[in-house]
């Protein structure tokens, strides 16, 4: 199987992790740093899963120097290996990888052209982050391009040069993956949207039954009908629920950011004309069936995978769950001895299967 | 390459003033205290000299110091994460690494060796000369196996190490089965002092080197690739 694939991973806050991830731009957000940080290292064969395997064109890339050789990543934490100057410590790291490249080209890159002759323990945090993505985005042939928080790493490149490299090899058939907390750097980086929320990698496709997203409202309003038909359509949401039997005048909205689920609700209100009397935020990472009101707990981690035997694909391989979409893991399905339309489940995708799901540049 | 990698960091980082510095100031506590020995009592000066200050003293320490120069109080794999994650194997990178330090602490213990018995020993004597190589080459032997020994201690850090160092000082001080795997016993064996199990020198020979290697290969291959 080709691509970078996570097969039932769980490391630190990470839980049992299934996805593949083709080549092309995939960008994931979250809101724990240390889980979002640990899938990066866990993707550039730094770290080591407590279980499960990571594989990269079906190597575990911890244990290959090949599939490390082809990839280029910005970790959280970096730091040059032992040399008596930046330079010669940036050298080393391009011979490690096969890359003719120059290192004083590199230096100038990450604005760091006058620390050449430093020791590489003289640098900050932020200039070894610098440092480290100019070194990655001039990788030559990478398989994999994994970076974490490239919007963050204090680097002289501006965050349109960065977008602009992210996009070359995303557009080359590299698998790109671009990680960082909440989705606000991200929003116009065209691409595959995941969230890792709770320690669950879950996508930004709610078609697969899943309510995942850093953001889930209870809205209360009398109309909550009108209020769930102008909801379903805006694709800046991942989800919407609502239970007029469990709870009549609630409507459960997700997302992965909040600026984007308030103006989502205030353009369903306007179009709907139903008014919203309060918002209240509600903890839930994850449901697997049940409801998410709470007339069955949600299961987390132990609970069957949804997507069966095979892991859920990203990126620009087909996705296994066209249209139509699986009926199984659909959450809040009717509860016995309830009429069947008197519960209604309607993730926003799953209206039109076929559109594309989270990609927000353009709107 | 990645061994030569390895031993790059080894290099750069014993070419520092501090490693040398350190070397010096061990060389010339020798240098001093052997000629003290031999003033005090020319009988038996080399003996003292080599089992006292230098070997039974100064060259553990010293050893101990090369290490947290190049490890910086870090476990092997640590040094070598920043450059195997670029596409180098560990293994590779840590036994170039490891095995620069069994070289560098050879030569240092050679080093002592050499000028222990030199300043201890008497010019007249006829077999001066012979006690210089002995003592050289008994030195290198010891600095490489030290290696060994601390390339193990190195898998936990620099508190592995200062362990290592604790049971060769309480552990090696001895004759018995427990002194058999520490470099000091075998080294004191080897010098013509007291042996180990009442082994001949060869056997205290054939461990130190047994102890270089397989020091350096266990926490080398103790890494994944």
């Amino acid at each position: 199987m080709s691509g970078l694939t996570f097969d039932g991973v769980s490391a630190g806050p990470l839980l049992r992790i299934d996805a593949r991830i083709g080549p092309g731009l995939t960008v994931i957000s979250g809101d724990s740093p240390t889980a979002l940080a640990l899938l990066i290292g866990l993707m550039a064969g730094v770290e080591r899963p407590r279980l499960g395997q990571v594989r990269l064109e079906n190597a575990d890339p911890h244990r290959s120097p090949e599939e490390r050789r082809r990839t280029a990543a910005l970790l959280a934490r970096e730091a040059l290996p032992p040399a008596p100057t930046v330079l010669r410590a940036v050298e080393r790291v391009l011979a490690a990888r096969g890359d003719g490249g120059s290192a004083s080209r590199l230096l100038e890159a990450s604005g760091l052209g006058s620390s050449a002759r430093r020791r590489p323990s003289d640098l900050d945090p932020a200039e070894e982050r610098a440092l480290a993505l100019a070194v990655a985005l001039a990788h030559p042939a990478p398989r994999l391009l994994a970076l974490y928080e490239p919007f963050h790493a204090g680097t002289a490149m501006t965050s349109d040069a960065i977008r602009s490299e992210v996009r070359r090899h995303a557009a080359a058939g590299v698998i790109v993956v671009v990680a960082a907390l909440g989705v606000a750097p991200l929003r116009s980086l065209a691409a595959n949207r995941l969230d890792l929320h709770g320690g669950f990698l879950g996508a930004a496709r709610p078609e697969l039954g899943l309510f995942r997203g850093s953001v889930s409202l209870r809205v209360r309003t009398p109309e909550p009908k009108r209020l769930v038909k102008a909801l379903v359509d805006d694709t800046t949401l991942t989800g919407v629920h609502f239970d007029d039997i469990a709870a009549p005048g609630s409507v459960l909205v997700f997302g992965t950011d909040l600026e984007l689920v308030a103006e989502a609700l205030t353009r369903a209100a306007e179009a709907s004309g139903a008014p919203i009397e309060g918002i209240v935020p509600t903890t839930m990472p994850v449901v697997h069936g049940g409801s998410p009101y709470g007339a069955a707990p949600p299961t987390h981690g132990a609970a069957p995978s949804p997507y069966g035997a095979a892991p859920p694909t990203y990126g620009a391989a087909p996705p296994p769950y066209g249209s139509p979409p699986p009926a199984a893991p659909l959450p809040a399905g009717p509860a016995p001895g309830r009429a069947p339309d008197q519960s209604v489940s309607m993730p926003t995708a799953f209206a039109d299967p076929t559109r594309p799901s989270g990609g927000s540049e353009g709107r | 390459m990645s061994v030569v990698f390895g031993a790059l960091f080894t290099s750069d980082a014993l070419r520092r003033r501090t490693a040398w510095v350190l070397q010096v100031l061990a060389l010339a506590a020798v240098a001093v205290l052997g000629v003290v020995e031999r003033a005090r009592d020319a009988a038996y000066a080399i003996e003292r000299t080599l089992f006292g200050v230098a070997f039974g003293f100064l060259a553990p320490l010293l050893f101990l110091a090369l290490f947290e120069i190049v490890h910086r109080r870090e476990r092997t794999s640590a040094i070598v994460a920043p450059l195997a994650r670029h596409g180098q194997s560990r293994r590779a990178l840590a036994a170039g690494l490891l095995g620069g330090l069994a070289l560098a602490c050879a030569a240092a213990g050679g080093v002592l060796g050499f000028v222990a018995a030199l300043s201890s020993g008497s010019p007249a004597d006829a077999g001066s000369f012979r006690d210089l190589f002995a003592c050289t080459w008994g030195g290198a032997a010891i600095g490489a196996a030290y290696a060994g020994l601390y390339a193990v201690g190195s898998l936990a850090g620099r508190w592995g190490r200062v362990a290592a160092l604790a049971l060769d000082w309480v552990l090696g001080s001895g004759a018995g089965y427990f002194a058999l795997p520490f470099p000091r016993a075998n080294g004191r064996s080897l010098l013509g002092g007291e042996p180990v199990i009442d082994a001949p020198q060869l056997v205290a020979l054939a461990i130190l080197l047994g102890l270089t290697f397989a020091g350096v290969l266990l926490s080398a291959f103790r890494a994944p690739r």
